[in-house]
């Protein structure tokens, strides 16, 4: 190489030298302006991150209000937990609730002092000053017309208020009228400084009215109803209380209608019993006569005066007297015995503490029950009984003699040409199963579901309340014991009831 | 075009025919840049096609030769910026399928200023693979070299063809690789 070459070579390494350094400091700057780049994407990543947390402050404050909201039991609390929520969201300002009336009086006053910088006494002497300095004819003109969020400065709404406050958002929460005025609920913001003011904030606020006026409304019509289910309660009662009444009634009623019979029936025992004792009275007077010799002087009695007393005798008939005064003691006593059976059958029947279940026998109770009515199947009716020994239940005697009763006369009227009653009492398993049977008019198909609602009957007017079976079917229910109705028309009817036999 | 093809350009050319040789054309062809190129910076395509006839001249080889020996140089340069998955592909065939899906829409991602080609591809034979090359920049040469480039990447004896060219007066390239097993 010669030294031109080598000139030539260095000078192109040279310049090659030239444009890489040229090109380094390209670069460098190139990475200088990239890092500046990175520098101002990293400020404007941290301003979006404070925004993302903002908008992330603002959500939980909407949600956590919203599910809230919706949990809290009362009007009065949820917007104590608005207010709440509110004065921790919104730090700088401090929250009041009231709601005004339309004739400008301040119905309802809320305020939430659990932030920690308010002074509390002071604050609620604060807030006492505004409210009584407040024009609040104005602010509930202008909050009606506009419905929205609205700004003032306080001394625009006040009237010689020298407080600390300076600003005021007041939030229309809700409208409602009443019969005699209406009102408006608002929560007001109270700012002591306008720079606190947070435009942002009070937006999320606003978008958070639309949701708390549905709640509010929500709550207001479930209170209505709560009122409304306590009145109909009361209604209920009443109700309950009638039935009640009418059930003693009705009880005293069917009590009325066997009166005449159990009258008949404790009349005639009775009757015969006094004609007897007449008889006995007589008899008694002729056995007076024919011993009285032997009573005045014992020591006279001699031959003659025994065959007198012995003809005597013969004349009055002595062994038939004595033989039929046996007689008539006995069906005395017998008669007096039903007539205690029917008024003892009778003070179960009309005890009225009648809720108790006790164990019983049900054929006893059966029997009993027939005892009151035979004398209303005397004249044109049988009735037929094949009973159980013994049938142990739980139950309520008078209660039960009530339905059957009930039964036993539904059949009469149901025979009014005359007819056969048959009771059957039988086991099957654990029940005892009890069927009282007809053979009188039937039921009509279309008339057997009517016939346990009350007064449902096809008796004349005042002739039936159409109580009877609906009680009946009410006690049989407490006694959890089943009723099935088997009917022919023309041909009869069975009342088949189911009860659970007591071991 | 990136600075970083025009510094491949340049290594390319130092080292197969000395830096004199560079010196020379950038001397010769009087660049807006001065032949003063960074990686991540856009040149004007002119340059290019400049340095490209310039060299063409000095080294006595044509243009598209010259840029298919270049294309095959700057392929390997190129490769480790592909995402893996293009890196880790099973076969020749399956890269180059994904040049078009894969890789250059990652760089566009990178470099959103960057100017890509745009290719299809008619896969009608098994052993062959036609790459339909569209780009202003009618560089169908380079993609032929990066292609051969691939190739021996993936140690795929390969022949390739241009039935149809822009160059020719085409729409569009028809790159044809057939695949010699
Ligand atoms: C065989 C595979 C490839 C072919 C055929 C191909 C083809 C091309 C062609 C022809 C160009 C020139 C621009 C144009 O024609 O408009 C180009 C540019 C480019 N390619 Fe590829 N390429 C391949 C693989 C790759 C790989 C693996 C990378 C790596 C990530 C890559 C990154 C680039 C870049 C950065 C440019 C320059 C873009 C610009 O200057 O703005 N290519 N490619
Ligand atoms: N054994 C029966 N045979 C035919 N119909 C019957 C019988 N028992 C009840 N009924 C029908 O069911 C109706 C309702 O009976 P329920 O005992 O409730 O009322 P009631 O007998 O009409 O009136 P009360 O309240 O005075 O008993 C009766 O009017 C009658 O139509
Ligand atoms: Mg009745």
């Amino acid at each position: 190489m010669t030294d031109v070459d080598y000139k030539n070579e260095f000078k192109a390494l040279e310049r090659i030298l030239m444009r890489e350094r040229a090109a380094r400091k390209e670069a460098e700057s190139e990475l200088e302006a990239y890092s500046q780049r990175l520098y101002r994407q990293e400020q404007q990543y941290k301003l979006d991150q404070s925004e993302i947390d903002n908008k992330q402050i603002q959500l939980e404050f909407l949600t956590g209000l919203l599910a809230e909201t919706w949990r809290k039991p009362s009007l009065k609390q949820i917007i104590e937990n608005y207010l709440e929520r509110t004065s921790l969201f919104m730090v700088k300002a401090h929250c009041l609730f009231i709601e005004l009336t339309d004739s400008a009086v301040i119905k309802k006053c809320q305020f939430n002092s659990a932030k920690k910088s308010d002074a509390e006494t002071n604050l609620t002497l604060e807030f006492k000053q505004l409210l009584n300095t407040l024009e609040r004819k104005k602010v509930y003109s202008d909050l009606k017309i506009y419905n929205e969020c609205k700004m003032y400065s306080v001394d625009s709404i006040t009237k010689n208020y020298h407080g600390i406050f300076s600003h005021s958002v007041m939030l229309p929460l809700y409208e409602s009228s009443k019969s005699s005025y209406s009102v408006i609920g608002i929560i007001a913001l109270l700012y002591v400084n306008d720079n606190d003011i947070n435009i942002n904030k009070l937006q999320t606020l606003e978008s958070s009215r639309s949701m708390l006026s549905v709640a509010i409304e929500r709550k207001r019509s479930e209170e209505q109803l709560q009122q409304q289910l306590i009145e109909l309660a009361d209604v209920n009662q009443a109700l309950e209380q009638t039935q009640q009444q009418l059930l003693e009634q009705e009880k005293l009623a069917s009590l009325g209608l066997l009166a005449a019979g159990v009258a008949h029936e404790i009349n005639n025992p009775v009757g015969f019993v006094l004609s007897n004792l007449d008889t006995m009275h007589d008899y008694v007077g002729d056995m007076q006569n024919t011993f009285k010799p032997l009573l005045l002087d014992p020591g006279t009695i001699d031959i003659e005066s025994c065959n007198q007393l012995i003809s005597q005798c013969r004349d009055i008939d002595l062994p038939f007297l004595i033989q039929d005064s046996q007689e008539i003691l006995k069906s005395s006593v017998e008669g007096l015995e039903r007539v205690k059976t029917i008024v003892s059958d009778l003070s179960t029947f009309s005890r009225m503490d009648n809720d108790e279940l006790e164990p019983i026998d049900l054929s006893l109770v059966v029997k009993k029950s027939l005892n009151m009515v035979t004398n209303e199947f005397k004249y044109k009716h049988q009735i037929n009984s094949d009973l159980l020994d013994h049938a142990q239940i739980l139950g309520s005697e008078g209660q039960l003699q009530q339905v059957l009763i009930n039964l036993f006369m539904n059949a009469k009227h149901a025979m009014q040409n005359g007819g056969t009653l048959n009771i059957h009492m039988y086991r099957e398993k654990n029940k005892i199963l009890l069927s009282i049977k007809d053979e009188g008019h039937g039921i009509k198909k279309e008339h057997l579901k009517d016939i346990f609602t009350p007064f449902f009957t096809t008796k004349a007017p005042g002739e039936g309340t159409g109580l009877g079976l609906a009680i009946s079917y009410s006690i049989l229910q407490q006694h959890s014991a089943k009723v099935k109705v088997n009917s022919e028309v023309d041909k009869g009817t069975e009342f088949l009831l189911t009860f659970f036999e007591l071991h | 075009m990136k600075g970083t093809i025009f510094i491949s350009l340049q290594e390319f050319v130092e080292q197969n025919h000395g830096y004199e040789v560079w010196d020379g054309v950038i001397e010769s062809t009087h660049l807006a840049s001065n032949g003063i190129y960074t990686s991540t910076k856009n040149y004007p395509d002119e340059e290019l096609f400049a340095l490209v006839g310039a060299l063409s001249s000095k080294l006595n080889v044509t243009a598209p030769n010259l840029v298919r020996l270049f294309g095959e140089f700057l392929f390997p340069v190129l490769l480790p910026f592909a995402p893996p998955d293009a890196k880790n592909a099973p076969s020749l065939r399956a890269f180059l399928l994904m040049v078009d899906e894969v890789i250059h829409v990652e760089v566009k991602k990178l470099y959103t200023d960057s100017n890509l080609p745009e290719f299809d591809y008619d896969e009608q034979n098994d052993n062959e693979l036609i790459m339909i090359y569209r780009s202003p920049r009618k560089l169908c040469h380079l993609s032929e070299g990066l292609i051969q480039g691939a190739a021996k990447h993936f140690n795929q004896p390969i022949e390739i063809s241009q039935p149809k060219c822009m160059h020719m007066g085409a729409d569009d390239c028809h790159i044809k690789v057939i695949f010699n097993d």
